[in-house]
């Protein structure tokens, strides 16, 4: 403790910390029967965290080409001392990231966070999941083996259908017209460089606007939380969060000693595609979707509908602090809550649907 | 009674931040270690699966073969008669079995069931349908490499 | 009436009907070879039209050969009494008898096939009258195969084209149709149980299943135009064409004498002549269905070197079965198990020489491989141990971070606990802000 404070004056005296930390000092977090709630965001950060570093760490002995990449992965996992653990824990936390962020979005939404004047906050909060779904999209493509060969090519088959620019996109996702070395490259450049970079700033932006505007609390929790005391952030919630982020860490550390991920065959793209291709369990409720629809909608290609029908619901979802005109008002908003919790049965439901076994061919 | 007390909490408390900061540390220590151990490169620093020891100069005269493991597979490193070095895949493509070099023949041979390739690596008669995959064979110092793809 | 006059009469009958029929003359000139033939018969009835229809995909229908080159005749008349007159050269449907001679009239001529087919062997008539149907059909037995028999009379396919009756995966069934007839074969007094026998064998189900050309069928033992069976100091021969590692081994051991004397043929003796199988380690039994057996008791040396080959290869089989039992449950634990596969591999493989080694019945040739196959399995067994080893060394390793990370959680309860107790009352008034 006295070293965190010699610390602490050292650069206080040079940078005028202590502003900051008066701040900090006051900041306090509403407590109600939601307030579990405020500790999913702080999760989802921490397996980031954990994300970079492992990434990083993966980084040092994997290699990005068609030739060396699986034997690259197959290397960490077997010769490098503890490459299992950070292999089987960057795969493990990538899931456990996107799984937070979700809870942590649908809890944003059912609690009406979003609306004025949070909207800047559920904006950037949405780009982030679209990222957290592109980092997911991108890496699993790098250890280049069949499951991931083929699901990145339905993957980027699917957004070929996209009207107009279409064929730009597939392009430009594949680097070329089919799924290669050059594929590859790109996306692995997409993974550790762009992605990175681009989230970081949307990290950086979510977090301050959250830190300056604090909490919000839900219209039926506001009595409650005006009867009981707040909790000081500093120390009282971050000792809470750093307990949730213990528990995250057990977590992984648990699934990559009895689950370890499995690495399976190198891909051969000369080969046909091995029966059940599935893309990654968070792409599954719109997969299996698509897989019901019939063959034509209005004219239309089923699948074009279908995908254009989870673009338009996406859009919706991001201006849902505009369209709720009750929330906006600080009224009770249950239209909202219903939507809310049929978006969270419908694509925990799909997923679960998909995860038995899906639709019979 | 209350200074009791208080000496008690304080007691009490320094134990609890003691505590913390130990398991804390612990803690971080359990990450740090294979994290240390990670970075430190292993003994054999490269992936085997594309690049293997087959064999020194003084163990392959001319005309000459020898079975060697590539990766989880068989592969074969012959030497011609006039010096130069090649290197194939060991596992014969009719039904798998493992190929031998013929110095008498200068041929490759399956002794299962009489397939014969080159030394081009090119089945030229009996069962075997396709020739055997070819290897890039390299020589530095006495020492014989043997790697495959790019 | 004489063949000669039957033409003639059936050829004035036709032209008379044919002539009501056909209206457009022909331009002979550019037309190809027996194609008047091939219009006339089309307009015919059953066999008479089908013979033509199946002349189509025929490799003879072509330029310079066509319906005369077999038939004789003159393909560009109109009035079939010109086009099938006797005196003119037309030989009309040859006998069985004359067959033969007829394909090989051309098919022997080394400088007429050449024109067409320059790399087309030209022996097949002089292989066929050293077979038995050749000697058959020269003791004037008219029901013995000739070329029509297998190739066919019109739509003769090449052997390379799938729907030829001689592909090799076809040729079976066209040796059954004579062969694995009962009463056809009775005269002749040959058993019909080998197509029956051949196809249970390994070597139909490499050649259909596995789609393995090289497999051997009915043509690639008995020959394809001189067919005999071979004889029985031939046996060894005739399955070294392809087994010649055994057929080696099999002719530097004592059986090799001891079956020419007794007059039995070699590999046949164990593996029969169709019906082959994989053969089966317990072969190697002197009872049950033991191969050994046959000839061999306990006491003599055969049966003392079967005794002991066949321990010494259920030894290697077991440690084999029991490394890859663990390998496979260590691969499905999540551990990566090459060195292991890469041992696996050998070990089978040096069984498969160990079992290739029982041709020489000599225990140490055998024992040879079988100490490596155990020495390879051993190894894989040692690395799925290995693999235990280290997945019980990750679970500990794993419980002991997990214990620390718990007490680290007991520590902040007991921290968040500290701070938010309530103050107790202190003489001076100072108060530590509630939580």
């Amino acid at each position: 403790m006295a070293l965190v404070q010699r610390a602490y004056k050292f650069l206080d005296e040079r940078l005028q910390l202590e502003p900051l930390a008066e701040y900090a000092r006051h900041k306090e977090v509403p407590r109600h029967r939601y307030s579990w709630a405020y500790f999913f965001g702080g999760l989802a950060l921490f397996f980031f965290v954990v994300q970079v570093c492992s990434g990083i760490l993966l980084l040092l002995y994997y290699r990005p080409t068609a030739e060396a990449a699986f034997d690259s992965v197959q290397f960490i996992m077997t010769r490098v001392r503890f490459g299992w653990l950070v292999r089987s824990i960057h795969s493990w936390s990538a899931n456990l990231m996107i799984l937070a962020a979700f809870v942590h979005m649908f809890s944003v939404f059912l609690m009406k966070s979003y609306t004025r004047p949070r909207e800047l906050t559920w904006w950037t909060g949405c780009i982030l999941l679209a990222l957290s779904m592109g980092f997911g999209f991108s890496g699993y493509l790098l250890p280049w083996n069949e499951l991931a060969f083929f699901a990145t090519r339905v993957g980027t088959e699917m957004i070929h259908k996209t009207p107009l620019i279409g064929d730009w996109l597939l392009r430009f996702l594949r680097g070329g017209d089919d799924v290669t070395g050059a594929t590859l490259t790109r996306f692995f450049g997409f993974h550790v460089a762009v992605l990175p970079m681009v989230i970081t700033f949307f990290v950086v932006a979510h977090l301050l606007f959250v830190q300056r505007q604090g909490m919000h609390i839900p219209v039926s929790a506001q009595a409650e939380s005006g009867r009981r005391p707040a909790m000081r952030f500093v120390p009282n919630f971050m000792l809470r969060e750093l307990l949730v982020w213990l528990i995250g860490l057990a977590l992984l550390a648990a699934l990559a000693a009895f689950l370890p991920w499995d690495l399976g065959q190198k891909a051969d793209p000369f080969a046909s595609a091995p029966a059940n291709i599935k893309p990654e369990w968070y792409f599954l409720f719109m997969f299996e979707t698509l897989k019901l629809l019939p063959a034509h909608i209005f004219d239309v290609e089923g699948e074009l509908f279908g995908l254009g029908a989870f673009g338009l619901a996406a859009l919706l979802w991001f201006f849902v602090p505009v369209l709720d005109w009750r929330a906006r008002k600080g009224e009770r908003s249950p239209l909202f809550t219903v939507i809310g919790w049929l978006a969270i049965v419908y694509i925990s439901g799909m997923t679960l649907f998909s995860l038995a076994g899906g639709l019979p061919k | 009674m209350e200074q009791q007390l208080q000496a008690n909490g304080s007691t009490r408390r320094r134990f609890v931040e003691w505590f913390l900061g130990t398991t804390l540390g612990a803690v971080a220590l359990s990450v740090l270690y294979p994290v240390f151990r990670f970075v430190i490169p292993p003994e054999v620093a490269e992936s085997a699966t594309n690049r293997v020891l087959a064999g020194t100069l003084a163990q392959m005269p001319s005309n000459s073969g020898k079975v060697f493991r590539f990766g989880s597979k068989p592969a074969l490193l012959i030497r011609l008669p006039n010096g130069d070095f090649r290197a194939f895949t060991a596992i014969c493509t009719h039904l798998g079995c493992t190929v031998e070099y013929r110095p008498d023949l200068q041929e490759i041979w399956c002794p299962c069931h009489n397939g014969f390739y080159n030394l081009q690596g090119v089945n030229v008669t009996g069962p075997p349908p396709r020739p055997l995959e070819q290897y890039t064979v390299a020589v530095t110092d006495d020492k014989i490499w043997v790697s495959r793809g790019a | 009436m004489t063949p000669r006059r039957a033409y003639r009469l059936a050829a004035s009958v036709m032209s008379m009907a044919l002539v009501a029929l056909m209206a457009a003359p022909s331009r002979a000139a550019d037309q190809p070879p027996g194609s008047t033939c091939i219009k006339c018969h089309l307009l015919l009835t059953d066999q008479l039209k089908a013979v033509a229809e199946a002349f189509k995909d025929d490799v003879h229908n072509q330029p310079r050969l066509g319906c005369p080159a077999c038939h004789g005749g003159n393909p560009e008349a109109e009035d079939p009494m010109e086009a099938m007159d006797p005196d003119k050269g037309f030989r009309g449907k040859p006998a069985p008898l004359q067959v033969p001679e007829l394909c090989g009239g051309c098919h022997q001529n080394a400088s007429f096939i050449k024109q067409f087919a320059p790399n087309l062997p030209t022996d097949q008539l002089s292989q066929y009258w050293t077979s038995m149907h050749g000697q058959r059909i020269k003791a004037g037995d008219a029901s013995a195969a000739t070329c029509v028999s297998c190739h066919g009379a019109h739509g003769i396919l090449s052997v390379h084209d799938t729907r030829s009756p001689v592909y090799p995966t076809r040729v079976v069934d066209t040796c059954a149709s004579c062969h694995a007839d009962a009463q056809r074969m009775a005269p002749y007094k040959i058993p019909t149980n080998q197509v029956a026998d051949y196809k249970e064998s390994v070597h139909y189900r490499m050649l259909t299943v596995a789609n393995d050309l090289s497999a051997p069928t009915c043509n690639s033992c008995h020959g394809s135009h001189g067919a005999t069976p071979p004889g029985v100091q031939s046996v060894a021969n005739i399955c070294g064409t392809c087994h010649s590692l055994n057929m080696d081994l099999f002719r530097s051991s004592p059986h090799q004498e001891a079956f020419a004397k007794l007059a039995v043929g070699a590999c046949e003796a164990c593996h029969s002549n169709h019906r082959v199988r994989s053969p089966k380690d317990s072969w190697l039994k002197l009872e049950d269905d033991g191969v050994c057996g046959r000839c061999h008791k306990r006491d003599d040396r055969g049966g003392a070197a079967a005794i002991g080959t066949l321990a010494a290869l259920q030894l290697a089989v077991r440690t084999a079965d029991e490394a890859e039992e663990q390998v496979t449950r260590a691969r499905q634990a999540g551990m990566l198990m090459e060195e292991a596969d890469a041992d696996l591999q050998q070990a089978h493989q040096d069984i498969i020489t160990a079992r290739t080694q029982v041709h020489t019945v000599s225990v140490a040739a055998v024992a040879e491989h079988t100490d490596a196959a155990i020495k390879a399995g051993d190894q894989a067994l040692a690395s799925a141990h290995a693999a235990f080893d280290e997945i019980h060394y990750r679970r500990t390793g794993l419980l002991i971070a997990l214990a620390l990370i718990v007490l680290a959680l007991v520590a902040l309860v007991l921290m968040i606990r500290q701070i938010e107790r309530p103050a107790p009352p202190s003489s001076e008034g100072s108060r530590r802000p509630g939580p």
